[in-house]
């Protein structure tokens, strides 16, 4: 069986722990990140789309002696020039770069890849590297449709890849605090729950301009439809850009639900199943988008009383979170609880990218695996196909189908445009 | 042929709603078609949002023959001349979404025209429409397509996967065209199912080479159920490590007979690659004698293959698991020592307590953090009595420790005994209580602290009524942070 360099870590990593006393410095990182390794030992890595999203993430694998970037692609030669440019500055080395994904991922000496695509391109890619062996860290929302999280959870299991979604969130102690409260029933039984999200613009239909030469835009659209070019759909911008168009994400339910849902998903403890009823605003009068668990438990988007990004409300008590570290109870007391040991305690990762290069190394799967990306991913998208048909959906979660509703249900999956119109 | 297309939307509206219903949303589809022809952007995207929600609205559960009304009545607008290429692409994508076999026709004649936008959408409107009538048209176009349009028309008959549809692709991946085939055995893998399987085995028996026995090979694994000498074979001739190891993971996921013989195989690998897979293979399926063989081999392990054996211990019972951890962490591997402290806070009994304290001491950071955590969630009243022995023995470097831990885990009784050394002679003990209940305190505790500073003078009360103050904002009600800003 031909050797794939990402196990040989766990040796060297192992050997380097036992001769030398460093200490480890982050306690998530269990096997030896953050000391020097070997070059033989590194995990290689090829990153995929150089957008706004992936500027972190680059930094982060540059940076890291048990990292070697050894690819980068992206359709903008501009972007990519950028990229490689920066990768050259911080380690003296530039990577190949790439157009397309599939020469990417069809290199035997790529351990792992990190996709930061908008999110039309997320399965695809993923898929692809995943078929070739490597592990996958793949932005959120982890898919553009639910038929999608259902041909990557199934891709998964069939080549036993590790893949990690970016809904950081999870490896945020006060999301952990707040989930873990809520989840040993500290607020007693939660039968409300905010989530703020924000609002974009409407997507808009742009005039056609010229394509920049640098820009491969019939490969940046992909499987999305053909539209004609205009900078503002392709440019990557957290308050619009392209995130602002259904035919490349889920808007604010995709961009960030893919956050809030997630972590809400995560202190009900339904990283297995899921809402049943996805309501959408106006709807007969609602004033807030909301969906509904089995035990009647609501989630209501952008409804909160405290200003916080997430509020839990139960029979005894709420409990609030935003990021920065914010956290609140009420009552205050429940803010100094300290948990029994018989209490469930959540999966504990302190950086989301480091729990991710554990797991490649553990063969563990990490934090927000493939199954909770596509959970998360499927109450976007739900809540998605609500708004746009200003209809109620159905949902059996067991079952992962709409109920009820044929032509919502055509809405699990979207056409694909040629020539990218198989998944995977 | 426009009569005959005309004909056909006249028949098609009175089979399914009636002349009665006919062209009920027809107006106002041509009002929206026209508006995505004006040059201001705005309107063209308010077009394509009334467009959606008409379509929407019209096949919403409750109207009756919705389907049947709304596909009338854009074909109609489809084939009207008046209505601009630009909006019968977005007519053509709802179709794709609310189509039914009434539009078959007319999509295929758009499919094989040569526009090139409105043929790809017709042809993803026609993918989508259930029954026979549509996968006969697609069936028919292919051989009137270049080789483009036949791989994409391979994908849709792979997204359909009736019956037919998978026999056609078959056919195609037996024939000479290399890239054709190759296509051709992705589109059956896409398409799942014992017919696909068949075919696949077929094409993999007959001993396929190049880039279609990769893609054969790999549009297996997509399938269900393989046959166990298959994914033998595909393990030990596997064209590529991911399709290898694809393959050793599910023979030994299944627990059939061939389970043992591959983990030992895997097992036995010098790469070091196959041996995880075989390792997390064996601790995640339902085998038990797989399990079991990794339980068994553990001790023998490099450390490398120990880490993953410790990284997958949660389909174990619980008193197995605190052996390996309690072995693996008598290795003296810092990392391995980490993983075991990380099981042992999940499957721990009162035989890991003194590990676990006895860890909390070590003086690198990463363990006591690791130890600290498992010493918090341990399942053991074990760990409760020693700590509160610990607060009581008088041993000041002890009472120290188990106050460090109170910060962590929740001891019943604990908190009037911290209470205690605060009220007590010992000053140092006294101020490591307080720092104790800085993390833990609640409003009960502050009362009493309240109550307590009444009774001392000095810096011990100073040092009372800092953390009072330092907490009351953090965890006191309204009320109790009026009394303490009035101190």
């Amino acid at each position: 069986m031909k050797t794939l360099s990402r196990r040989s870590l766990i040796k060297q990593s192992l050997k380097a722990a036992a001769a030398v006393s460093a200490p480890m410095v982050l306690p998530a990182s269990v096997l030896g990140l953050g000391s020097k390794t070997g070059p033989n030992s590194r995990i290689t890595m090829g990153l995929v789309g150089h957008g706004k999203i992936m500027n972190g993430h680059r930094k982060y694998h540059l940076g890291r002696d048990s990292v070697e970037v050894l690819a980068m692609c992206d359709v903008d030669s501009r972007k990519l020039k950028s990229a490689l440019e920066e990768a050259q500055e911080m380690t003296g080395k530039t990577p190949d770069g790439y157009e397309y994904y599939e020469e990417l991922c069809a290199r035997s000496d790529i351990d792992a890849v990190v996709v930061g695509t908008p999110d039309h391109w997320h399965a695809q890619i993923s898929i692809e590297a995943m078929k070739n062996g490597k592990d996958v860290y793949v932005e959120k929302p982890m898919t553009l449709t639910i038929e999608e999280g259902k041909v990557m959870r199934a891709v998964l299991n069939r080549y036993g890849n590790v893949l990690q979604v970016g809904s950081q969130q999870r490896s945020n102690g006060s999301f952990r605090k707040a989930a873990e409260l809520v989840r040993n029933g500290y607020i007693g039984e939660v039968h409300t729950i905010g989530a703020r999200l924000g609002n974009f613009p409407p997507p808009t239909q742009y005039p056609e301009e010229a394509i920049p030469p640098e820009l491969n835009y019939d490969r940046w659209l992909g499987p999305a439809p053909w539209e004609p070019y205009n900078f503002e759909r392709i440019k990557g911008d957290y308050g619009g850009g392209w995130r602002r168009f259904w035919d490349y994400g889920s808007r604010k339910n995709g961009d960030w639900g893919a956050h809030h849902y997630d972590i809400i998903q995560w202190a009900l403890g339904k990283d297995d199943s899921g809402p049943v009823e996805f309501v959408p605003k106006g709807y007969e009068g609602v004033e807030h988008q909301y969906y509904v668990y089995e035990n009647g438990t609501k989630v209501l988007r952008g409804w909160s009383d405290s200003g916080f990004m997430i509020h839990f409300i139960g029979t005894e008590g709420e409990v609030m979170v935003s990021r920065g570290d914010k956290f609140e109870t009420r009552s205050r007391s429940l803010k100094n609880v300290v948990l029994k040991s018989s209490d469930t305690r959540l999966y504990e990762s302190t950086d989301h990218r480091a729990d991710w290069l554990d797991a490649i190394r553990t063969r563990k799967q990490p934090i927000c695996n493939v199954n909770v990306g596509h959970r998360t991913a499927t109450i976007c998208h739900l809540s998605g196909i609500a708004e746009r048909l200003e209809r109620p959906i159905r949902w059996d979660p067991v079952e992962e189908e709409i109920v009820g509703d044929a032509q919502a249900a055509r809405w699990m999956s979207r056409p694909r445009r040629a020539p990218y119109g198989q998944l995977g | 042929m426009k009569s005959i297309f005309k004909i056909t939307l006249t028949v098609a509206s009175m089979a399914f709603g009636g002349l009665a219903i006919a062209g009920e949303y027809r107006g106002e589809l041509l009002s929206i078609s026209a508006r995505f022809d004006d040059p201001n952007p705005e309107i063209q995207y308010e077009a394509r949002r009334s467009l959606e929600l008409l379509v929407a609205e019209a096949t919403a559960p409750e109207v009756e023959r919705g389907q049947a009304k709304v596909n009338g009545d854009l074909l109609y607008c489809l084939r009207n001349r008046k209505v601009s290429r630009e909006a019968k692409k977005y007519l053509l994508r709802q179709l794709a979404l609310v189509g039914s076999s009434q539009a078959v026709g007319p999509l295929n004649k758009l499919f094989l025209s040569d526009d090139p936008l409105l043929s790809e959408n017709a042809r993803k409107a026609l993918e989508s429409i259930e029954g026979s009538k549509a996968g006969a048209a697609l069936r028919r176009a292919f051989g009137k397509l270049d080789e483009s349009g036949k791989k994409d028309l391979l994908r849709s008959m792979a997204k359909r996967s009736d019956s037919l549809s998978v026999a056609f692709v078959g056919k195609q991946m037996e024939g000479d065209n290399a890239s054709l085939a190759v296509e051709a055995a992705v589109a059956l893998g896409r398409a799942g199912g014992d017919q696909a399987l068949q075919l696949l085995t077929g094409a993999y028996q007959d001993g396929v080479s190049g880039e279609l026995a990769s893609a054969v090979e790999r549009s297996l694994l997509e399938c269900g159920n393989l046959d166990t000498s298959l994914l033998q074979s595909l393990f030990e001739g596997g064209s590529t490590v991911s399709i290898r190891r694809a393959a050793l993971s599910r023979l030994i996921g299944r627990g059939s007979e061939a389970s043992g013989p591959s983990l030992e195989a895997a097992l036995a690998d010098e790469d070091a690659n196959a041996r995880a897979i075989g390792i997390r293979a064996a601790l995640t399926s339902g085998d038990a004698e797989a399990r079991d063989l990794i339980v068994e081999r553990s001790t023998e392990m490099p450390d490398e293959d120990l880490a993953i054996v410790l990284s997958g211990l949660d389909n174990i019972d619980p008193a197995v698991a605190e052996r390996i951890a309690i072995r693996a962490f008598d290795r003296g591997n810092e990392i391995l020592m980490g993983l075991a402290l990380e099981e042992l806070g999940r499957s721990g009994s009162a035989l890991s307590v003194d590990l676990l304290l006895s860890a909390y001491g070590k003086k690198e950071k990463a363990l006591r953090t690791k130890a600290a955590s498992s010493i918090a969630q341990l399942n053991s009243d074990e760990m409760d009595r020693r700590l509160v022995s610990m607060l009581e023995s008088g041993d000041a470097d002890k009472a120290a420790t188990a106050l460090e831990l109170l910060a962590y885990r929740a001891v019943p009784g604990a908190k009037d005994l911290i209470i205690g050394l605060v009220a007590g002679d010992d000053p140092d003990m006294a101020k490591a209580a307080l720092r104790t209940l800085t993390s833990i305190g609640s409003e009960s505790d502050l009362e009493r602290l309240l109550a307590l500073s009444e009774q001392k003078e000095g810096e011990p009360r100073r040092l009372i009524l800092a953390v009072i103050k330092r907490l009351a904002p953090i965890v006191g009600s309204d009320s109790l942070q009026a009394r303490v800003e009035a101190l």
